[in-house]
């Protein structure tokens, strides 16, 4: 376990590596010149004094390996230096805006899962046909509606028509309510079809034969026998969305004119802010090899036949 | 029961524990709501006295397997009882509302499923899963329950059921888990257990093993048993009376020593001239299918020819941690041509590793292989005997040129058909392989070998999915010979297929030996197909050679211990001829 345990890390810290050195690539060879858009773009009246200064100042005006390097050593150290527009603390910055984020990727997993997953339950435990059709429909709908569309009209009709819910802001749980179900919708879709399917599936096996020529009823077929096995590849699926819900923050913070780190996002790559970008990219690899090594962690509880760790550690 | 079934069931007593009268199954046809559904049991009647255990036996599709189904009422979706009766002590279950029959399922008539290898909850301890039964019944609170699963663990044959009983499904072997599904089945004990097809997912001794369990264990509580069975001989040695049903219809019924010494209905004596367990191997040498083996291999007193030679045969495969599994050890055997070798064994014994290993499939550890006269060990290369450096590329081309006069028919013939292929582009696959002739030349060799097979010629352009089993599995011949190999393995080819077509398929593999004088290497763990077609067997147990030898002399006067356990646990025995 403990073997198993350490190649995980290892490979944890290959992946957070891959992730930095690959953003600082992309970053280089875009187009643009992040001081030249600090110093106010093709308007700028900054000397040629003034901008070999800020160039100094950055580092910028040194050779690519070094600076490469400089930037690996501090990020080990969890610096990602400041920011080129704002000259703030790049960590200070993504640490401050990441809790609003997590409240409502938060939140949204939360929705997905219990609606997601109450419709694929109660879609393979309808007896009625049209019920069943119905209910399987749905999931369809909701992936096919991208996000931000259905942001402005949940803002349009709830905020603007019915004046229920506040359409902007970080103002409590109230504002909480519709960028969680903008981002839930397509999450939830995604987990109803893939548990509805996995239940379908599991409800066909033999061992549900067997439980049900032993006597047990329905509900105890249903969620005692077919779920636990069901819940697997929706787990899988969970935790992808997990990851990609931080990504989805981008769109949804900007629609509902949020502050998280999906602005702070946005407004980065829209200046070339490559310390802040990087420490995004970097802070989003890491929350993926988190969740899935949580996830590998959580199968052998679920599924007695998944010994991952026993077979490494051996 | 229809006009033409011969009945000599006893008198009608009325103390009928089951009585099913004129059932009636239809499937929806092509699973949607729409078009006639498709009756697939036509009035099946029968009885089952209590204590009694009657075997209903027949081939697949028979409708054998729904009956068993719609008795518990736990037909598959989209199959419906459209007529008749089950009554149950009496009760009709057909009228019972699903909590009603709720109560009857597992308390009232118990059920012994087909594979124990999917028929446990993966997810779920084994003692729990039998304490179940028990607690759906109400007739035990949690740790009681559990308590008592033990107990029910034990009773149905599980060694040390205490620890079993916290262990999961997928760390118990087939077997065991039958066990796991019978205390499963006896916990509420049920005046009536349907039992469909228990055993033949599992070895012969197993299989001999666990029926005798269940039956000390029904005869000492008076549980009547439904046996669903496709072997004849489990159910000539295990049942007070047979029932034999073909095409959804119950044809012949009867006290069992009756109906199989005695068949009435055509279908019956066709049945049992086929079943291949019926003591065949104390007839071997008279009207087996055999072909004759060329008298020039040996008759001369020269050295005989050998077209395969395996010496000192090994293979291992790694085990987590540092353990290694002997999959193969130090076997020999030879085959000349036109002759045919068997390897016996049951699973895990090591017969296909040994079989993947002739093909050059698999990377022997050690020993030698030769086919034709070349090293098939030298060409893969073995662990101890690395394949030459620089060589390897010869070596692959001389691989690639044997597999032309190696070829193999495998076990399962709808998995080993490409579906998407017509039949004529499965057989004439090798050939464009090897490319060998043009297209026109391709189809007309294709066609050849197709004939050669008896198959008809319009089945060349049908998918294989449009084709029978037994089809399935000529196709899968035709394609072995279209090359015009000399050996061609066999690694159970008969396995996945009725008896009847079982035995057409033997008789056509004898044939087409005797016709080519091909060798044919046959793993089979079936004692009764071994007689009816080798000439020489081989005994395998946990990877070695325990014996080997002709069969009449294997077979009728084993010289080790484990041949001979072999030999008495195949079913049957009670019909043998006297």
């Amino acid at each position: 376990m403990a073997r198993y345990l350490l190649r995980r890390l290892l490979q944890a810290l290959f992946v957070l590596w891959a992730a930095f050195t690959l953003s600082y690539a992309i970053l280089f060879v875009l187009p643009g010149d992040p001081v030249d858009i600090k110093l106010g773009g093709i308007e700028s009246t900054a000397t040629p004094a003034e901008i070999a200064a800020v160039r100094d100042k950055y580092g910028i005006g040194e050779p690519l390996p070094v600076q490469y390097a400089k930037a690996l050593r501090n990020a080990v150290q969890g610096d990602f230096g400041h920011s080129v527009q704002s000259g703030a603390d790049v960590r200070t910055t993504i640490t401050d805006a990441l809790p609003e984020t997590l409240k409502l990727t938060g939140f949204a997993l939360l929705l997905a899962v219990v609606f997601g997953g109450g419709i694929a339950l109660l879609a393979t435990y309808a007896r009625n046909r049209a019920i069943r059709r119905l209910l399987l429909s749905i999931p369809a709908v909701g992936i096919s509606m991208p996000a931000f569309w259905v942001g402005l009209v949940l803002i349009q009709v709830v905020s603007f028509q019915w004046r229920a819910l506040p359409a902007l802001g970080n103002d409590g749980f109230d504002s909480l309510v519709l960028p969680g179900i903008t981002m839930a919708l397509p999450a939830g879709a995604f987990i109803a079809q893939v548990l509805a399917k996995s239940m379908t599936t599991a409800l066909a096996a033999p061992y549900v034969d067997t439980a049900r020529a032993k006597g047990a009823g329905r509900a105890r077929i249903h969620l005692r026998h077919a779920l636990r096995n069901a819940s697997l590849p929706t787990l899988t699926v969970v935790g992808v969305l997990a990851g990609n819900l931080l990504t989805e923050s981008v769109v949804v913070e900007t629609v509902f004119s949020r502050a998280g780190l999906g602005r702070v996002t946005a407004f980065a790559v829209d200046r070339q802010d490559i310390p802040v970008v990087q420490g995004v990219v970097v802070l989003s690899a890491l929350v993926f090899v988190v969740v899935s090594l949580a996830l590998d962690l959580l199968y052998p509880v679920l599924d007695p036949r998944v010994t991952t760790a026993r077979a490494a550690a051996a | 029961m229809t006009d033409e079934a011969a009945v000599d069931g006893g008198p009608e007593d009325g103390s009928a524990l089951l009585e099913v009268r004129d059932l009636r199954v239809a499937y929806a046809a092509g699973g949607g709501s729409r078009g006639m559904p498709r009756e697939v049991v036509h009035g099946v009647s029968l009885t089952v006295r209590p204590g009694e255990v009657v075997a209903v036996v027949g081939e697949s599709g028979s409708g054998k397997s729904t009956t068993a189904h719609a008795v518990l009422g736990l037909l598959p979706l989209g199959g419906e009882v459209t007529g008749g009766e089950v009554r149950f002590q009496g009760r009709d279950l057909l009228a019972l509302d699903e909590r009603r029959m709720r109560a009857v399922r597992g308390a009232g008539i118990g059920f012994i499923p087909q594979d124990p290898t999917v028929s446990l909850n993966p997810v779920r301890r084994v003692g729990d899963q039998v304490a179940e039964a028990l607690l759906v019944h109400g007739l035990a609170d949690g740790r009681g329950a559990r308590a008592r699963a033990v107990e029910l663990l034990a009773e149905a044959g599980l060694p040390a059921p205490h620890v079993r009983a916290r262990q999961y499904p997928h760390e118990l072997s087939g077997g065991m888990r039958q066990r796991v599904l019978i205390a499963i089945a006896l916990a509420c004990r049920p005046r009536l257990v349907v039992a469909d097809e228990p055993t033949s997912a599992l070895d012969v001794t197993v299989q001999r093993q666990i029926l005798d369990h269940v039956a000390g264990l029904t005869r000492e509580n008076g549980t009547a048993v439904l046996l669903i069975t496709h072997d004849l001989g489990v159910a000539s040695d295990r049942a007070d009376r047979i029932v034999v049903m073909s095409g959804g219809e119950v044809v012949e019924e009867g006290p069992a020593a009756r109906v199989l010494r005695e068949p009435v209905h055509p279908y019956t004596k066709n049945l049992t001239a086929a079943a291949p367990g019926l003591g065949a191997w104390r007839t071997v040498g008279r009207g087996d299918s055999r072909a004759a083996v060329p008298s020039s291999a040996s008759a001369d007193g020269t050295a005989p020819r050998r077209i395969v030679d395996v010496n000192g045969l090994g293979k291992d495969f790694p085990l987590p941690g540092k353990a290694v599994l002997h999959a193969v050890e130090d076997v020999s055997f030879h085959i000349a041509p036109g002759e045919t070798f068997a390897l016996v064994g049951e699973s895990g014994s090591g017969k296909s590793t040994t079989a993947r290993l002739v093909l050059g499939l698999e990377r022997a550890t050690a020993g030698r292989i030769e086919v034709a006269g070349v090293d098939v060990a030298a060409l893969t290369g073995t662990d101890d005997r690395p394949r030459p450096r620089g060589g390897r590329r010869a070596a692959a081309r001389e691989l690639r040129g044997l597999r032309r006069r190696v070829q193999v028919v495998s076990q399962n013939p709808y998995a080993s058909l490409d579906p998407r292929f017509s039949v004529g582009d499965v057989i004439a696959e090798p050939l464009r392989a090897f490319g060998v002739g043009d297209r026109a030349e391709r189809r007309e060799l294709a066609a050849a070998s197709a004939a050669q097979v008896a198959l008809p010629p319009d089945v060349l352009t049908r998918r294989p999915a449009e084709l029978s089993g037994g089809q399935r599995q000529r196709v899968a011949i035709a394609r072995a010979l279209v090359l015009r190999p000399d050996v061609v393995v066999c690694d159970e080819p008969t396995s996945a297929l009725d008896v009847s077509v079982q035995a057409q398929i033997l008789d056509l593999l004898t044939g087409l030996q005797h016709e080519l004088g091909l060798a044919l290497l046959f793993i089979s763990h079936d004692l009764a197909v071994v007689a009816r077609i080798a000439h020489r067997v081989g005994v395998m147990r946990r990877g070695r050679l325990v014996e080997s030898g002709p069969v009449e002399r294997v077979l009728a006067d084993p010289a080790h211990a484990y041949t001979r356990e072999l030999l008495d646990a195949v079913p049957g025995r009670r019909l043998a001829p006297v």
